[in-house]
């Protein structure tokens, strides 16, 4: 037998810090039967924790068994690497028993079932383990593992096991017993017997005992270990209520009587098991065996298949790379990007990273095959390898390059490429990948979704037996997450009793349950990707998705096994991009538009056009990517954006980071010339010249690292995690905070700098941008920005036809491009598809923006026009498009008729004679014509004429009772959210007028509304935004007919009107303007709901009662 | 809207949030159509909170069609409710002015049904909520509108229920409506000759009233679960008058503890310038369906014996409101078949009879609750109540438990070997016992949940009263049931006995 890890380690290595808890133990132990909150909602401790507890407590060895999942062993893997003892890899199986189980899908905790715990012992019973799971978990339900006896004997060979007995133990369970020992040969299997305080331990274990001695199966001792301290026991009580959907109170003897199943010390174990000192030794013994097998033994190996034979994947990554950087640079690819090539082909082919990226390549190469848009964002666009491959589309001569950001070699984890798709395509690509790869070599990456805020006070108020309307008003009138969890003076507001028990249990629970996983999810588009069966390396299981597959383990997890992991993500603004281009070509293709540059693709477009920074600087950017929402707007005319790079600080700047860091106004002084921009040294000035000296983006946080304060690139890198998980690790960021102050101090910089510098890399640590990431997002910004100014129809268009998306609907999207001069025309049945098209340069709404109206439906109308031209009665058209009657009465609803010479109202009276064919089944057999009276009649009215396609309008026009004009207003908005008729404020605005409010538009006059002036607005609310930045602050966007008026509402006047504030549609607000340069506020004192207004235009006549 | 968006919307604690209960609101209205069965013989709900009454021939009674409107409409309104009424020469008509004309009250001419109609909204005839969406969705929202549309037109378009609801409200087709029958719950009662508080007299009356209702509730094939007895009691001041009370007022109506029971039907009676005792009320609850006269005597004695009679008891009412199925039994000449069911009816009187004497919440019966905690692991429930239907039956716990469960556990002195074995010596009630054999220990811990506790506690609470129980058994042989406390570590354990196998 080869030597044990430990027997090289031994304590010697446990961090000193550690070194004080391992008392000199006379005997030794290891807990086998360890369920970690992994086990979902029945363990109560992190994996980490139940790791720590066992090198604390003395123990040989930390084993994590959780029931029928491997999802917590890296976890645990890592926290026994760094706390310096062996891990035991371990599954506690739970078997279905006999044919009913196997026939009826009973579930997992059926009576008898039985429960067997087992250990891989080297690389190949791991595969076995892992194959074991993903078959139990591919044949059920998500979330559920069917696994019989059967299936584990097959798949047993190398496994140790552990049976747990069950309650009583009969011939059945001997049988059982001795079948099993055949399988598990050379002493593999043992009998698990636990001390845990039950009416009558002695004889349970006397009788084990004996039944071990009878069959041959050795006793071990366990101690079904459910939490790692016993204060644990609260919490896991209201796990199992959470499981079973009960409160404390009816839980009964679901729950465990004690605090027992925690971790315990050797020593009492030991005495524990006084009588049987060989179980305890056996547990050691088995520990010894099982962690033979190390999880860094799993290799990883990329897929080959994206190489062509006889060459390496470098030469090809060199050949694809050159060819690339030849299409990207006609005119010779620059010295400094060609050495930088030259670097980062060393760096890959040390790594052996080649195939990463030729996986990579090959998704694109498909994308782009397909015309699909895509980019790749985030840390590869610091690569310049990334852009010649076409993955990437900033030119990385335009920004500073830091490649050690995205691979390190140090770092040992591989390369992270996320590329955006255009939203409505990207599961095309994944299932090219699924199709190219198969099942069992791709899969989807788990996202372990745990406990936040909400969610946590929601489910253990339910299961401390709160009533539920209680708990709602907690979960959602608290800010749980960013504030302190239950201040007294909120809870008193809310009306209940801080120092009531029940309270203080919630909130102690609540915070204890944070962070804990409920349940495996998928992750949005990280896709593992391997050469050999997937499902050797860890068990795959269903997601609730359909046709897609995931891993047990999460992106973090992924990432310390060293698997490739594409993210395939979805960006709907990409969407918008390719739709604008294929409207425009649509116009250059039928010459109506000539200005349309001849190749249109992301990096194409015309760079630098001064009207495009003209539009941005003026904050006419509705639309517009990223630079839409209301911070980024008032931002930008302080900013004024004139080149490239300027978008870039604009898309990082105006993040809860940066503003938090308090980076925002030293940076503004600084760019308006009102603050000295000065550097404490030339190494400075060379990392933070460009942003003018205010750290804005993490390369900058570690590259000032490296000049200023000696850190290598890899422990800059490190700093750059620990920043990222400081919430979870505040003793990292001190640590490397107090290296980078002193670093700094050392090398002649003042303190202050050095503090202050430290206090803004923490600040935007957690939200800010990379600048890598920020550059590609600028890129989109800038093309959106241009379609907008020189295209704005069909941007307008390309933006309703890629909703859901962005900050505005179609409504704001649609009055913005007729103030830019776009005629825009209504739906109609003859002109529109599904989407919107122009006509010229006009805007033609499309059918996809009526409410209720399914996409086949609307294609249908849309065919049959193009087959039969011009429709002018509706019997043809239902007939000529086969589509239900329900669907014409949604487009009538819609005024989608005018060119048949019906408004609204005849339409829909017209649409409420006719009736759906009956469909072929439930239509009389026998000879033709033998048909119901209702279809006959319908026939004959069409067949006489009125109306055949393209004949004149055939109605007369019934004498319905008269809709005054609010009305149909407000009927557009029902059924389209959009009116072109006019304002719903433009009907009341006599009465307002006589209120004394302001028309919108007129507060940009500076004359007659200047700074202070009192002023009232009114209209309607288009969005209410509470950034976590503002503190408590409310901004509310308010639209009339004229324009927009931005409104700041502070808590104090929030509380006070919260009604309006909160719940009003259309509002009338009341304060005075606050200027700032271009920007115009309204600072409210007072707001008011319309409702009534609004409500006496749509019902004027209802004058009884 | 939910209720929290209610709450959100009104200052604090100015919401108060009650189940709705459909079930009550109809059981209301059936009631208020009971009582409006005074002002004429048929009489039909108009869910949710109308009725309809066809008073033809009535009005002459109330002096004349305006009158009667009035006088309905008063009376309501006495009880407390706002009101809206209308007389038309239809169903329809009357319906959509009370609930969408301009005034409270109106009469509508005969004949000017349509003028009427035609500016009422289009909800007033009685649609389904799809027509009528479907007339607002033209644009069409006063009756007007549709008269002026082609029939043809209207019935291909909205379905043949609006000409139909159309011209059942004009009058063009008849309506017929389904009114209120009355049923009648067993009751019997008897006038006395003259006023008596000879309760021999009056013993006598219930007991021939007890035969009688027996008797109905034979005809029925059902057994009481409840009986009412009502004594009416001679006015105090004793004016020779006897109390008037609005006809169709029986007491045991389920309406009659809605409408009369508070302070309006004293109004009514004040009004008629007459003083009246309450009447003695006494209830009877019984386990099980029974019309055995013997039973429900031995029941009702007590209750008339303990009767305050005051100034004499001149009328006597017995009434059965709520029964139970009981079907006819073959008299037997042996007692020997059908053992089970005898039994359980004796069982049934025995429970019935125990409750009377000793109140019900005294009778109780045990049943197990799920819970570690060996004091709490069961319950006592009033006997006479149904067992409470649960989803699964508690789960007990499959330990050994002692026969004997002390209802406190007593303070003893015990000497252990070990800090967490079993003890080898006690001392209980002043007799001492060394311990020849023991199970255990079994552990118990506290259900932190319960009680007052700040979080310090919440964390320590498991040691403060965790319980190691062991079975042991003395050199005479008794096995009783000791437990220790765990207390903080250092804290010296106390013992204590809970109790002994028998």
């Amino acid at each position: 037998m080869r030597p044990h890890p430990w027997v090289e380690r031994g304590h010697e290595v446990l961090p000193s810090s550690l070194r004080r808890f391992v008392a000199p133990s006379l005997s030794s132990y290891t807990d086998l039967q360890v369920r970690s909150n992994f086990t979902f909602l029945t363990g109560a401790s992190h994996p980490e924790e139940l790791v720590c507890q066992a090198a604390a407590l003395g123990h040989r060895a930390a084993a994590i068994t959780d029931t029928n999942s491997l999802a917590g062993i890296v976890r645990g893997h890592l926290a026994a690497k760094e706390a310096g003892i062996p891990f035991v890899v371990g599954c506690q199986l739970a078997l279905r028993c006999g044919a009913e189980a196997e026939s009826r899908g009973s579930p997992v905790t059926h009576p008898s079932c039985l429960s067997v715990l087992v250990y891989p012992t080297d690389l190949a019973s791991y595969g076995r383990l892992c194959r074991l799971l993903t078959l139990g978990k591919r044949r059920a339900p998500k979330g559920e593992c069917h696994l019989v006896l059967h299936d584990l004997i097959e798949h047993s060979d190398g496994l140790l096991g552990i049976v747990v007995g069950p309650a009583v133990l009969d011939q059945a369970f001997i049988d059982l017993l001795l079948g099993l020992r055949r399988v598990f040969d050379d002493d593999r299997l043992s009998l698990a017997s636990s001390c845990l305080y039950g009416p009558d331990d002695a004889g349970r274990l006397e009788q084990l005992a004996s039944l071990g001695a009878h069959v041959g199966i050795p006793l071990v001792a366990t101690n079904d270990v459910h939490y790692h301290v016993p204060q644990r026991r609260p919490l896991q009580d209201v796990l199992t209520c959470i499981r079973l959907g009960c409160t404390l109170e009816e839980a009964g003897m679901h729950l465990y009587p004690h605090a027992e199943r925690a971790s315990k010390p050797p020593e009492e174990m030991a005495r524990l098991f006084w009588a049987y000192p060989r179980a305890i030794a056996r547990s050691v013994e088995i520990a010894e065996r099982a962690s033979a097998f190390s999880l860094d033994e799993v290799r990883y190996q990329y897929p080959d298949e994206v190489c062509p034979p006889g060459r390496t994947p470098m030469q090809h990554l060199v050949d694809l790379t050159w060819r690339g950087a030849k299409e990207r640079y006609p005119n010779g690819v620059p010295p400094k990007v060609r050495a930088q090539i030259e670097h980062e082909f060393r760096l890959i082919d040390e790594l052996s990273y080649a195939p990463y990226f030729l996986t990579v390549h090959d998704l694109v190469t498909f994308a782009r095959s397909r015309e699909i848009l895509c980019q790749g964002r985030g840390a590869a666009a610091n690569s310049a390898v990334c852009y010649c491959l076409g993955v990437t589309a900033v030119d990385p001569d335009r920004i500073d390059l830091l490649f050690e950001r995205f691979i390190s070699r140090e770092r040992n984890e591989p390369p992270d490429i996320d590329i955006d798709f255009e939203h409505e395509r990207r599961e095309e690509v994944i299932q090219y990948i699924y199709g190219k790869y198969g099942r069992d070599r791709a899969a989807l990456v788990a996202e372990v979704i745990t406990y936040r805020g909400r969610s946590a006070v929601r489910e253990v108020g339910k299961a401390l037996g709160l009533s539920l309307d209680c708990v709602d008003r907690l979960a959602k009138d608290i800010d749980w997450w960013r504030n302190g969890v239950g201040d007294p003076a909120r809870l008193r507001a809310m009306g209940l009793d801080p120092d009531d028990p029940t309270i203080g249990r919630l909130i102690a629970l609540s915070n204890e349950i944070l962070g804990f996983p409920r349940h495996l999810s998928q992750h949005v588009g990280g896709f593992v990707i391997a050469r050999t069966p997937l499902c050797e390396l860890v068990p795959i299981e269903n997601a609730a998705m359909p046709d897609r597959t995931m891993i047990e383990w999460d992106k973090d997890d992924v990432d310390a096994m060293a698997m490739l992991k594409v993210d395939v993500l979805g960006l709907g603004m990409l969407t918008c991009v390719r739709k604008a281009f294929d409207l425009m070509k649509g116009q250059r293709d039928k010459s109506l538009s000539p200005s349309v540059p001849q190749s249109l693709s992301l990096h194409t477009i015309p760079p630098e056009d001064p009207a495009v920074y003209d539009m941005i600087c003026a904050a006419d950017t509705i639309g517009v990517f990223q630079i839409e929402s209301r911070a980024q707007m008032t931002m930008l005319p302080r900013l004024r954006p004139r080149c490239f790079y300027d978008l870039v600080i604009e898309v990082a700047i105006v993040r809860p980071g940066p503003i938090q860091g308090n980076m925002v106004h030293p940076y503004l002084r600084r760019r308006n010339g009102e603050e000295p921009v000065s550097y404490p040294s030339e190494d400075v000035k060379r990392v933070l010249g460009k942003t003018l000296g205010v750290p804005l983006f993490q390369e900058q946080a570690m590259a000032l690292a490296i000049v200023a304060a000696g850190f290598t690139p890899d422990e800059a890198d490190q700093l750059r995690r620990a920043m990222a998980a400081w919430k979870r690790k505040g003793n990292q960021i001190d640590r490397f905070g107090r290296r980078l102050v002193s670093g700094m101090v050392d090398r002649g910089y003042p303190r202050e700098f050095a503090e202050r510098c430290f206090k803004q890399i923490q600040g935007f640590s957690e939200y800010g941008f990379p600048e890598s990431h920020a550059a590609s997002f600028a890129l989109l910004v800038y093309v959106s920005a241009w379609l907008k100014r020189h295209h704005p129809a069909a941007f307008a268009a390309a933006l309703i036809n890629s909703q859901p998306m962005g900050f505005y609907a179609p409504a704001q999207i649609v009055r913005d491009a007729q103030e830019h001069g776009v005629e825009v025309r209504p739906v109609d049945v003859n002109f529109s598809g599904w989407e919107c098209s122009l006509e010229r340069e006009c805007l033609r709404l499309g059918l996809r923006i009526v409410k209720g109206l399914r996409k086949e439906d609307a294609e249908a109308v849309a065919g049959a026009v193009a087959r039969c031209g011009r429709f002018s009665s509706l019997e043809a058209l239902r007939r000529a498009s086969g589509v239900r009657v329900s669907c014409l009465r949604r487009l009538a609803s819609a005024d989608a008729f005018g060119s048949m010479g019906l408004d609204r109202q005849q339409a829909l009276w017209h649409v409420r004679a006719l009736r759906d064919e009956q469909l072929p089944i439930f239509a009389p057999r026998g000879p033709e014509g033998r048909q119901d009276k209702a279809g006959l009649a319908a026939r004959k009215a069409a067949e006489e004429g009125q109306g055949a396609p393209g004949g004149a309008p055939a109605y007369r026009p019934v004498d319905l009772p008269a809709v005054s004009e609010p009305q149909k207003v407000i009927h557009d908005y029902s059924s389209l959210s959009l009116s072109l008729k006019a304002h719903p404020i433009s009907f009341i605005r006599p009465r307002l007028d006589g209120r004394g409010v302001t028309p919108a538009a007129e507060l940009k006059d500076a004359g007659r509304w200047p700074h202070g002036a009192r002023v009232a607005v009114a209209g309607i609310v288009l969005v209410r935004q509470r950034p976590a930045t503002a503190s408590g602050i409310i901004f509310i966007t308010l639209e009339d007919e004229t324009g927009i008026a931005n409104l700041i509402v502070r808590p104090r006047v929030y509380e006070r009107c919260r009604r309006a504030a909160r719940h009003g549609v259309v509002v009338l607000a009341c304060g005075w303007v606050e200027r700032q340069g271009e920007v115009v506020h309204v600072m409210v004192r007072h707001i008011e709901d319309l409702e009534r207004e609004m409500a006496a235009l749509t019902v004027p006549s209802r004058d009884f009662h | 809207m939910s209720v929290a968006h209610a709450r959100a919307l009104l200052a604090k604690g100015a919401v108060r949030v009650e189940p709705y209960a459909p079930h009550r609101e109809a059981a209301a209205l059936c009631a208020m159509a009971g009582w409006a069965r005074r002002f004429s013989p048929i009489v039909a709900t108009d869910p949710p909170d109308g009725l309809l009454l066809d008073i033809t021939g009535c009005q002459r009674l109330f002096g004349g069609e305006r009158r009667l409107v009035d006088t309905v409409a008063e009376a309501v309104e006495r009880l407390g409710f706002r009101t809206r009424a209308a007389l038309a020469s239809t169903f329809g008509c009357a319906r959509a002015v009370a609930r969408f004309g301009r005034h409270e009250r109106s009469v509508v001419p005969a004949g000017a049904e349509s003028e009427v109609l035609a500016g009422l909204p289009v909800e007033a005839l009685r649609l389904d909520e799809g027509t009528a969406g479907a007339l607002f969705e033209v644009g069409i929202e006063r009756i007007g509108h549709v008269f002026g549309l082609p029939r043809a037109e209207l019935a291909e378009r909205f379905g043949a229920d609006l000409l139909r609801r159309l011209d059942q409200a004009t009058g063009e087709v008849a309506e017929a409506i389904d009114p209120l029958h009355v049923v009648d719950l067993p009751s019997v009662a008897r006038t006395l000759a003259g006023p008596t508080t000879r309760l021999e007299t009056i013993m006598l009356v219930v007991r021939e009233l007890v035969s009688e209702l027996a008797q109905q509730l034979q005809q029925r094939e059902s057994g009481a679960r409840r009986i009412d007895l009502e004594l009416e009691l001679v006015p105090s001041r004793c004016s020779g008058w006897r109390p008037l009370r609005p006809a169709g007022f029986t007491p045991a109506r389920p309406y009659q503890s809605e409408c009369a029971a508070g302070g309006r039907y004293g109004a009514l009676e004040t009004e008629l310038g007459r003083v009246s005792s309450a009447p003695v009320r006494r209830t009877v609850l019984l386990s099980r369906p029974s019309r055995d006269c013997k039973h429900l005597w031995s029941l009702l004695r007590p209750k008339v014996e303990s009767a305050h009679l005051g100034f004499g008891v001149e009328r006597v009412v017995l009434a059965a409101p709520r029964i139970g199925r009981l079907r006819h039994e073959q008299v037997e000449q042996w007692l020997t078949g059908s053992g089970d069911c005898r039994l359980d009816r004796d069982f049934g009187e025995l429970l019935d009879t125990l409750s009377g004497r000793l109140g019900s919440d005294r009778v109780t019966r045990v049943e197990p609750a799920e819970t570690h905690i060996p004091e709490r692991a069961f319950l006592h429930r009033p006997a006479g109540e149904t067992a409470r239907r649960q989803v699964s039956p508690a789960r007990v716990t499959g330990a050994d438990r002692p026969s004997l469960l002390l209802a406190r556990p007593e303070p003893i002195e015990a000497m252990a070997l070990t800090p967490d074995g079993p003890p080898s010596w006690l001392r209980w009630r002043g007799c001492e016992h060394t311990i020849v054999a023991s199970f255990g220990p079994e552990r118990v811990g506290c259900e932190w949940w319960k009680g007052r506790s700040d979080e310090a506690t919440l964390r320590r609470s498991d040691e403060g009263r965790t319980r190691d129980y062991f079975k042991v058994q003395d050199e005479r042989g008794r096995w009783l049931w000791v437990y220790r406390t765990r207390g903080s570590p250092g804290a010296t354990s106390r013992w204590f006995v809970h109790g002994e196998w028998g």
